[in-house]
């Protein structure tokens, strides 16, 4: 337990009654965003409103959880929970269906990333409850 | 829209500051008692006097939700008006708008607009963020600011190519203001080289710890109120605000943004545009400044230079009390440090010490006017989260 103090484990999201429907599928393995049925335009994080409208009229739907990197930075200074992981990597995904996500990238070397490189989500269990998404090299 | 500065209906008639400290101990009531005591000795005026209070949200008063009322109460004031603003590194510059206003509209003679922070006491630990900070940036390892300005430059680096000797260079620039500057944090009074900046520990590639702001403790402040008002007072040095533009949430309805463009492309050329200038005709710059390459975006959105083109004009203009473009002449809040959510008070107040010609040591000769700026809030892998410009005249 002595270790668990000095390297607290990373924080578990409490999820909203807004959020909520993205975490239940996350459980599940799958990735649900909200999406304006206008314009197709995805949002990420999860609103109370839809933000092409300023209304609740979004919808949620599953994406393939696809995407390309933009943009990446490799982290020496840790944030609170992740001091076990350093230098770990964060990236910027560009969904394929639109949005944007940004989250650990995890099974791939630095080295190795380009812009533009074709990622998948992946979750890390984080509670009985709580999945985190993650990307990885879609290859 | 309409310029309502335009006419100089206001003017700044006081300024005060306290030296930037590490770990002081003290609240910003102690930070904002020492601001005020300096304004009322200059202007001879009581607190009494002063029926306007501006003030910004600080984090080491987070949690606190009736702060206007108990610094009133702290400062032994009875305003008729007052403001919390809580858009980061805007509120100060932007409190300057907002007094103006209430001045304008009548609600109030004179406002004293405040900025203390102590964050260097009290870390940042015990806010709590709503929203996507804890659910959606924390559980990630979204370390914080360091982050956000790495996933930028990267994005910067991609379309324009990161010249990380230039930004070296803006760095002992501002280094330079520093030590001339007595309220500057003292573990930042000595010089540093380009070599220092590349050779600082990288912090969240490729941001180093000489790219960043330390937080720190501090305090500042203004007094301000209808130009008629100052001049029947006698008051000499007045400095005014003469166009003011500001945004925030920058284009909120694009999922895919480049973050690399910034609400600067909008306040910016609207300023100039209300202030009838062109960026030509400033004599002084002081922008907001947390991370380096802040500066330079600013410098190339507002309008100094071109897109991609801000390495260029660092390297190539002397940016110095004495050169062509002086930029933040104190050190800035990298050099000088930052009190917290206060920390645009530094930039601010060193535009007005110039426009006074109380910068001694380091005093830009002959300027007439000066532009700053603040930035405000980290979103979600957007740009930051608001941005705002002033041009301020002296007398």
């Amino acid at each position: 337990m002595a270790d668990e103090k000095q390297n607290p484990p990373p924080p578990i999201p409490s999820p909203t009654p807004v959020s909520q429907p993205m975490w239940d599928a996350a459980k599940e393995g799958k990735l649900l965003l909200q999406v304006d049925p206008g314009t197709n335009k995805v949002q990420f994080w999860p609103r109370p409103v839809n933000v092409q409208t300023g209304k609740s009229d979004y919808e949620w739907r599953e994406v393939s959880g696809k995407g390309v990197l933009s943009a990446w930075t490799k982290v020496h200074v840790p944030a609170f929970g992740f001091a076990d992981r350093v230098p770990y990597i964060l990236g910027s995904v560009d969904l394929v269906e639109g949005g944007r996500i940004v989250a650990q990238l995890v099974n791939v070397n630095d080295e190795v990333l380009v812009p533009g490189m074709a990622v998948k989500v992946t979750w890390e269990k984080r509670s009985d409850e709580i999945s985190v998404y993650q990307f990885e090299p879609d290859c | 829209m309409e310029n309502f500065l335009s006419e100089k209906p206001v003017a700044i008639i006081a300024y005060g500051e306290v030296k930037n400290q590490r770990r002081s101990g003290k609240r910003p009531y102690e930070f904002a008692a020492e601001v005020m005591g300096q304004i009322l000795e200059k202007t001879g005026l009581k607190n009494s006097d002063i029926d306007g209070m501006a003030t910004h949200m600080p984090t080491a008063e987070a949690g606190n939700t009736f702060y206007t009322n108990t610094m009133a109460d702290n400062l032994g004031l009875q305003p008729r008006w007052t403001q919390l603003t809580d858009i980061g590194g805007c509120s100060p510059v932007g409190n300057i708008a907002r007094a103006a206003a209430a001045i304008v509209t009548g609600q109030c003679e004179i406002a004293i607009c405040l900025a203390a922070d102590s964050t260097g006491t009290t870390g940042v630990g015990h806010r709590r963020l709503g929203g996507y900070r804890q659910e959606f940036m924390e559980p990630i390892g979204f370390q914080g600011p360091p982050v956000a300005f790495g996933l930028l430059s990267h994005a910067y680096d991609q379309k324009y190519g990161l010249n990380l000797e230039a930004l070296g260079q803006l760095a002992v620039t501002q280094r330079n203001g520093a030590l001339a500057n007595n309220n500057a944090i003292e573990q930042f009074r000595k010089p540093i080289t380009v070599e220092d900046y590349l050779g600082s520990r990288v912090i969240a590639e490729p941001v180093r710890l000489l790219d960043c702001v330390m937080r720190c403790d501090g305090g500042n402040g203004l007094l301000i109120t209808s130009t008629e008002r100052a001049k029947e007072m006698g008051l000499e040095k007045l400095v005014y605000p003469v166009a003011y533009s500001e945004v925030t949430n920058f284009e909120p309805d694009d999922p895919n943004p480049d973050i690399t463009e910034t609400g600067f492309a909008t306040v910016g050329p609207d300023v100039f545009t209300k202030a009838g200038m062109s960026p030509e005709d400033i004599d002084m710059f002081h922008p907001y400044d947390d991370f380096l390459i802040a500066v330079m975006l600013q410098m190339e959105q507002i309008g100094f230079c071109s897109r991609g083109e801000g390495a260029e004009f660092i390297l190539g203009t002397d940016m110095s009390p004495t050169g062509k473009l002086p930029v933040n002449t104190g050190g800035g809040q990298i050099s000088a440090g930052q009190p917290g959510l206060g920390g645009g008070g530094v930039n601010l107040t060193e535009a007005i010490r110039q426009l006074r010609g109380e910068a001694t040591d380091r005093q830009v000769e002959g300027a007439k006017n000066a532009l700053v700026t603040g930035i405000g809030v980290i979103p979600y892998f957007r740009n930051w989260g608001s941005s705002n410009c002033m041009i301020l005249e002296g007398t």
